[in-house]
């Protein structure tokens, strides 16, 4: 008998890359969808990485369209309680300083409504990664407010590249 | 002779991408296999129900790069402690300062703050809890890249628990054990003393590439 | 090897409710967990709230204590506390709109609710749109502070007025 956690598909960066592209992974009759995120390695020490979407011609959504709010925990340092805005060009953090040493780290992304046309698409994401100043997370939440299906994801690198993993899911 | 209706041979079979026709032989096979499509990708490993032990070991990991792991009814020992984590590497554990935590607790109480080392001998995940009739913890802990030996291992973890106060308390946060290698087995256990009662239940997230 | 997140109940809503229950928490699990998607009010600005039941109806008793950190995308982060509540008023859907396409989306996680001689326990990921149509997500959790098993969980808007709009699934994890 099936159960509810169901593996879709696999998608791996082809290296060091500034842009991660996840096209056509949603549509397949899930109202969530979970992605893990297996981050291999950095260019460099730091940075962070945002999410867009692509919408349902498969094009990616770069307005300012987003609303997204995200602590950042530090294993080092006081946590930064700043991460926000509304009306912004993607959702952020989906993770936080990582480090150049193919360390790795570790990503839950969970969608919801991402199959719905007359829905906006909201995200949780919670992190953990490590640069040489110690221990980073994340707790984020976002949404896309635009009511339209969405198709896939795009995860950008802000001031450095990642090479990385994801396995996508659906829960049924 | 026809391969799943296909003559002569029908095409390779695998997760996802099963085409044919299958008997109930087939299918089985299949299974076995792992190349049919079963959907249900959360996959229990073991479940402990334990009562009055210092640690649970989980030992059998797989070769999952995920893991997810529930604890129910957690009852403590001793008064006004954490559950914590810690990890064997290549069966041998690791009880040094290395691990490193970062997590946001609040209690119902009104009381909301944060909690951080970089060098601690385990990793705090649920929160504190007391060692009175219902103080209990409840929460959840995903890892990744236990079984890589090239990657750290992270974990993220969610909690809500009873304290000795009593006050309900909840927490969420991350932590990284910063060393490079194979993690064989994890470990649970109190702050200090024992592990009076408690379900432990561990998972992996199976993929395929 | 078989999967172990197991659906057991499911609510849709497509036109008003006064309420919506998810039932079959047994002693078949010891952790249960609650997605939903969708869940809107039919008067603009109001919390859906949650209490548990027991033998199906809900306990309005002045029980519940909850905690939790607000994620604010408009504004600064906040804390929520609340103790001897007659229901986690705010916890899972906080203020929420009525415009286009506001909502609430979540996951709970449900512990101990079977056991009669445990109080029941849930932690709360919480991501919508609130009233001023922006976004927010409560990150915490709640416990009921009375020693007995709960059955399940019922939704409903504490103010009075229906749920619209919602997709609300129960599922069971092996143990």
């Amino acid at each position: 008998m099936a159960t509810n956690l169901q593996f879709l598909q696999k998608v791996t960066s082809a290296g060091l890359v500034s842009s991660f592209d996840m096209n056509n992974i949603f549509d397949k009759g899930y109202d969530q969808y979970n992605i893990y995120l297996n981050l291999i390695d950095s260019s460099t020490n730091g940075g962070y990485m945002g999410l867009r979407f692509f919408d349902s011609s498969d094009t990616i959504i770069s307005g300012n369209e987003y609303d997204w709010a995200g602590q950042q925990l530090k294993s080092y340092g006081s946590f930064d309680n700043t991460w926000r805005a509304t009306s912004n060009s993607q959702i952020a953090p989906i993770f936080v300083s990582t480090n150049d040493d193919n360390r790795g780290g570790g990503t839950l992304i969970r969608v919801f409504n991402a199959d719905d046309t007359s829905s906006y698409t909201f995200i949780t994401a919670q992190s953990s990664t490590f640069m040489d100043s110690g221990l980073d997370g994340t707790k984020t939440i976002g949404v896309h407010k635009g009511a339209e299906k969405i198709t896939g994801v795009r995860l950008v690198s802000q001031s450095n590249t990642h090479s990385l993993s994801a396995s996508i899911y659906g829960v049924k | 002779m026809s391969e799943y209706g296909y003559i002569p041979e029908a095409p390779e079979q695998s997760f996802g991408n099963n085409k044919g026709i299958f008997t109930p032989k087939d299918i089985y096979d299949l299974t076995r296999a792992d190349k049919y499509t079963n959907y249900g990708q959360l996959e229990l490993i073991e479940t402990q129900t334990v009562s009055n032990v210092a640690t649970v070991d989980f030992t059998t990991l797989g070769t999952y790069n995920v893991h997810f792991m529930t604890f129910n009814d957690i009852h403590s020992a001793t008064n006004n402690v954490l559950t914590n984590v810690r990890f064997y590497e290549n069966e041998v554990l690791e009880t040094g300062a290395v691990y490193q935590y970062a997590y946001q607790y609040g209690n119902v109480a009104g009381s909301f703050g944060e909690s951080r080392s970089t060098s601690n001998t385990r990793i705090y995940t649920l929160m504190n809890l007391g060692n009175a009739t219902n103080e209990t913890a409840n929460g959840y802990t995903y890892f990744y890249n236990l079984t890589d030996s090239s990657k750290y291992s992270f974990l993220t973890f969610h909690s809500m628990t009873i304290n000795a106060t009593p006050n309900g308390n909840m927490n969420f946060g991350s932590a990284v054990l910063p060393q490079a290698s194979t993690v064989t087995g994890i470990q649970v256990l109190m702050q200090s003393g024992n592990i009076t009662s408690g379900t432990i239940s561990l998972y992996g997230i199976k993929e395929y590439s | 090897m078989a999967g172990s997140l197991i659906k057991i109940d499911e609510e849709i809503v497509s036109s008003a409710v006064a309420s919506v229950t998810l039932t079959g928490i047994d002693s078949t699990y010891d952790v249960y967990m609650v997605k939903y998607n969708n869940v809107t009010p039919s008067v603009d600005a109001r919390s859906i709230s949650l209490r548990v039941t027991k033998s199906g109806t809900p306990d309005t008793t002045s029980n519940y204590d909850y905690a939790y950190k607000v994620l604010n995308s408009a504004s600064s982060f906040g804390n929520g506390a609340f103790t001897n509540d007659t229901e986690w008023q705010y916890l899972v859907a906080d203020s929420v709109g009525t415009g286009t396409s506001e909502s609430a989306n979540g996951i709970l996680y449900l512990f101990n609710f079977n056991n009669a001689s445990e109080y029941s326990f849930i932690t709360a990921e919480v991501t919508e749109i609130n009233s001023s149509a922006t976004a927010r997500g409560n990150q915490g959790g709640g416990v009921h502070t009375v020693q007995s098993s709960s059955d399940g969980v019922f939704w409903f808007d504490t103010a009075g007025g229906n749920i619209a709009s919602g997709t609300f699934t129960l599922y069971g994890l092996k143990k």
